[in-house]
């Protein structure tokens, strides 16, 4: 049933997309996505494009779909492999979530970042101790990767 | 191994008509064993399913192993589904199969209770929907053609036309092949003439029924998106579809749109939500994906 579900999402992306984002099939698979989010204007990842890779497991939507950066991205939550440390992506997953909500979280982690729950601590110290050095790595890492 | 398991592995690779010979087996050794008789006909009914030539005659098989099937167990769900599958979409018996496949559902939610699996209920609801918008889609045609006789009138003098053609083509000495080309082609221009004149005469009606609709999410179940068949509200009054909402609390028992602990005792039909639904499917339902 997870087809149906699937095609479904995609229809609505298609008739009514986000204004941030954008997510569709790779290939003729249905199950293997991508997906680009615009930096948030009031952040300093503004201007860049960054895409990701979305993978839907079988028993989609009980279980929720692997998400991960493919653009390289300088953020607390975010590692080197373009991991994602979201809750709703893990233990918070629900199946009324879809992909068009999933990527909106995303786009306000990128403006809030969560410090107190790291994916990459140095960043994490970094973004408490010298807010204006992760803002110029993060500007610098966006014009560098996502421009 | 049993005919019946060699039954059943034949079946899971897809192949039906090895799983209907073992099966028929497994049945002259034990001819009241309901199981049996309900995994034949589902095996009928999927080696014909794809099998455009099948008569309706061949059809009624399925039916007579279902009728055999719910006679010695009347809960067979199987039975229930593959049997109203056939009578509707087969043997056009709206009434009776669509009686049928609501039966299955309602056993079939029983049993998946017990086992926790709810695709076959997940399924069964998929094709109720797909049965509505067939008898919707029915009553619209017929509707159009007998509210106009100049409808009538037309679609004889077109299939007279058809027939001169043919006619003319098979009164020359030409070659089979050129005949089965030139049949296929008016065949089809008879199915594009039907088609145009329907959208014509169907102006009559509101013409916006005919433009592709999409149900309003409030009719949507949240977890499957698509229109509700059975919904069930829950203590924070938002509604899904039981047997997806079932399959979610059978792994995590939280509301999925709050996260508030939630059990299916906590849940109770949504009836007026339901008839919001089939008011929706009465004015709308050909012209939705069902």
């Amino acid at each position: 049933m997870s087809l149906k579900r699937i095609n479904k999402e995609l229809a609505d992306l298609g008739r009514d997309p986000p204004s941030s984002c954008s997510a569709g099939p790779v290939g003729d698979d249905l199950y293997h996505w991508q997906a680009s989010i615009m930096g948030p204007p009031d952040s300093p990842y503004a201007g860049g494009v960054f895409f990701l890779s979305i993978h839907f497991p079988t028993d989609y939507p009980f279980k929720p779909p692997k998400i991960a950066f493919t653009t390289k991205i300088y953020h607390p939550n975010i590692n080197g492999n373009g991991n994602i440390c979201l809750d709703i992506l893990k233990d918070q997953w629900s199946p009324a979530l879809t992909i068009s909500k999933v990527l909106l979280s995303i786009c306000s982690l990128l403006t809030d970042a969560n410090p107190d729950d790291p994916l990459v601590p140095e960043i994490a110290h970094i973004y408490k101790q010298d807010r204006a050095k992760y803002e110029a790595t993060a500007k610098e890492w966006t014009k560098k990767y996502a421009v | 191994m049993s005919a019946k398991e060699k039954g059943d592995e034949a079946y899971n690779i897809g192949d039906y008509t090895k799983a209907i010979n073992y099966y028929s087996l497994a049945i002259n050794n034990a001819p009241s064993n309901s199981i049996l008789l309900s995994s034949r006909a589902k095996s009928y009914y999927k080696k014909f399913d794809n099998d455009e030539n099948v008569t309706p005659n061949q059809w009624k098989r399925v039916i007579e192993d279902c009728t055999s099937a719910l006679n010695l167990d009347k809960s067979n769900y199987d039975a229930l589904y593959y049997g109203g599958l056939t009578m509707f979409f087969q043997l056009k018996k709206e009434d009776k199969g669509l009686k049928m496949l609501e039966n299955a559902y309602a056993t079939s939610m029983g049993n998946a209770r017990k086992f926790r699996q709810y695709s076959l209920p997940q399924e069964i609801y998929q094709s109720i929907l797909r049965a509505r918008k067939t008898i919707k889609q029915a009553e619209f045609e017929q509707s159009i053609q007998s509210s106009n006789p100049l409808y009538k009138k037309l679609m004889v003098l077109l299939e007279k036309d058809y027939q001169n053609q043919i006619d003319a083509v098979y009164s020359k000495n030409v070659p089979k092949e050129v005949l089965d080309d030139y049949t296929i082609k008016i065949t089809m221009q008879r199915i594009s003439d039907i088609k145009d004149l329907n959208s014509v005469f169907s102006n009559n009606f509101n013409s916006a029924l005919l433009q592709k609709h999409d149900p309003p999410d409030h009719l949507c179940d949240p977890i499957s998106l698509n229109l509700f068949h059975d919904p069930v509200i829950t203590p924070s009054g938002q509604s899904f579809e039981k047997s997806w909402l079932w399959q979610h609390l059978s792994a995590n028992e939280v509301d999925p749109l709050t996260r508030q602990k939630l059990t299916k005792e906590q849940c109770y039909p949504n009836l007026g939500l339901k008839l919001c639904v089939d008011e929706y499917i009465e004015v709308y339902g050909i012209s939705t994906d069902l």
